[in-house]
């Protein structure tokens, strides 16, 4: 009998994830993806060695990832609305959840793609993230693009805040 | 799901677990709506959106002649698009034009092939130049559209087709190759004409008809940073109701339909540069047509052979470095269209070569909120006046 309940206790909670699983919709990092973010993250905190750890007790998580970065820092992986579609992009964090690279892992459609230039999200690394204000100030408009901008824009500021909330840094 | 419902009733736990399940199963069938709840309820599929633009136009007085001027909700138009999975969507945008007239300006479904090339087929926007793509009033300076995008490039111009749409992140470039219906050239009689070039042969997706299809292709740069350089073209003929029902065995018949139908190619370059607080953008297009002269003779129509047109664009944002998000950009705009460039065995109507010049302010709210002010100074070849106009306007894109 125990272990008939056992096993519709372990029913019920498939069930239940599965359904659960069908409301969020979480997007599988692709071997491509982690590929790109480890070359990028051996580049930026300079070894050879990373262990990603990832950070699940962080408070209104929602679709985001985290990851700690061995005790250098950290990584967000996030999806944004574009137009039409959603796109997904990543940041990696310094241990102060300073933001040192953003970069587009996939984008599904022409417009607005001009948010996946490498030069552009520059303007994010070390961006003053003290206020929602400042930091959506200093990043330059694209002709075009606007609504993307705004996105990527709300989406990392978000993410940013979602890790120092979690770091006891406010 | 109604595997584990069976075994309810077998010991309390069990029922609890059955009810628990089914509660669960519940929640999941709430999931389950039709359309219209879909939207009450908020829905991660469903995309909501939409652009307008609100127009004073106050026409200079001409000595003592008076005029009046004009108050209109020149469009509003809502998008509505679906997301069905990961791969495939659904665009569309509907259009009301000065409050009583109602368009579709785009509709159709998106399937990504692969993550960075989709095919799309529907009522799609012709990839020419940049306002016909980017025609939304608050990404552009100035109450009105460009009117090289009015009258060369005939914005807002859309067919239906097939299009494949790809991107490299990896190389900064996007592109778009389409095969369309054509304009429609002839049916009671011509409809290009010298003054308005091609734009009375829009189909807009309205019963259209074809002939045969056209094809039309843009690539972009954007790999410097802050510019933006677009390549676009369109080749292929006019469609014409002449060749409905005709018998192709009879030569006259088809020589007679041969001549109410011309040949397009459209060329168009583009850049768009943002440097700190100097905006900069440019355009040329021109649309070399074949077999006007026929065309002409016969609908009795003065469609000239080359159309051409461009326009330079500064503007600068007087607010930047000060602390706030909104921006005041002060502009001017040099502008010529000429749908008589060069013509075939008609006169060169000069009036047909117009020039304005337009200076104005915009005051940026908001990303996707302005209001503006300009005001144009119109000429043409034909005449030594000049007429001048005031534009206000508020433009919103969200």
């Amino acid at each position: 009998m125990q272990s008939k309940n056992n096993i519709s206790k372990a029913a019920t909670l498939m069930v239940a994830a599965l359904l659960f699983y069908s409301f969020t919709t979480i997007y599988v990092l692709s071997a491509k993806d982690w590929k790109k973010i480890e070359k990028n993250a051996k580049a930026i905190f300079n070894t050879e060695v990373l262990n990603f750890s990832e950070i699940e007790n962080i408070q209104n998580l929602g679709a985001t990832r985290f990851f700690k970065i061995n005790d250098l820092g950290y990584l967000a992986f996030d999806q944004a609305p574009s137009k039409f579609h959603k796109f997904e992009y990543y940041v990696i964090f310094s241990n102060k959840a300073d933001i040192l690279k953003v970069e587009v892992l996939n984008y599904n459609e022409n417009y607005g793609v001009e948010i996946c230039n490498k030069r552009w999200l520059k303007q994010f690394q070390y961006i003053n993230t003290s206020s929602f204000f400042s930091f959506n100030n200093s990043i330059d408009g694209i002709s075009g693009a606007t609504l993307s901008v705004q996105s990527i824009s709300a989406h990392s500021w978000k993410v940013t805040e979602k890790l120092k909330t979690y770091l006891k840094l406010k | 799901m109604p595997l584990l419902i069976i075994s309810l009733n077998k010991n309390k736990k069990m029922k609890k677990t059955a009810v628990f399940i089914m509660l669960i199963a519940l929640f999941n069938s709430v999931n389950a709506q039709n359309s219209a709840e879909k939207i009450i309820s908020g829905n991660s599929g469903l995309h909501i959106g939409g652009y307008g633009q609100v127009d004073f136009n106050l026409v200079s007085r001409e000595g003592t002649v008076h005029k009046n001027g004009t108050l209109d909700i020149h469009r509003l138009v809502t998008f509505l698009g679906y997301n069905f999975n990961e791969k495939t969507s659904f665009v569309s945008e509907i259009e009301f034009e000065h409050v009583t007239e109602v368009y579709v300006e785009q509709a159709f479904l998106d399937y990504k092939i692969k993550s960075n090339l989709s095919v799309s087929a529907g009522l799609m926007l012709i990839p020419m130049g940049i306002q016909n793509l980017y025609h939304e009033p608050s990404t552009f300076n100035g109450v009105e559209r460009t009117n090289v995008d009015k009258y060369i490039v005939p914005s807002t111009w859309r067919e239906i087709g097939i299009a494949l749409n790809g991107r490299s992140i990896e190389h900064s470039v996007n592109y778009q190759a389409m095969l369309v219906n054509g304009f429609n050239g002839f049916d009671e009689g011509g409809v290009f004409s010298g003054q308005s070039g091609l734009r009375r042969g829009r189909q807009k997706g309205a019963k259209s008809y074809i002939t045969y299809p056209d094809f039309a292709a843009r690539v972009s740069y954007y790999g410097h940073l802050g510019l933006n350089l677009g390549f676009s073209a369109y080749v292929g003929d006019s469609e014409s109701k002449a060749y409905d029902g005709l018998d192709l065995a009879d030569e006259t018949a088809v020589a007679t339909a041969d001549s109410t139908m011309i040949g397009i190619q459209m060329i168009g370059v583009d850049a768009r540069y943002t440097k700190g607080a100097l905006q900069l953008r440019g355009q040329y297009i021109v649309a070399n047509l074949s077999n006007t002269n026929q065309y002409n003779t016969k609908t009795e129509n003065d469609l000239g052979s080359k159309l051409t047109g461009y326009y330079a664009e500064a503007g600068y944002n007087l607010l930047e470095g000060k602390n706030t998000t909104e921006e005041l950009i002060a502009f001017v705009r040099y502008e010529n269209y000429n749908t008589h460039a060069e013509v075939e065995s008609i006169a060169i109507i000069d009036a047909y070569n117009r020039t304005d010049i337009t200076i104005g302010l915009g005051f940026k709210v908001a990303k996707g909120a302005m209001f503006k002010a300009d005001y144009q100074i119109k000429s043409n070849a034909g005449s030594d006046e000049k007429t001048g106009q005031f534009n206000f306007g508020t433009a919103v894109l969200f």
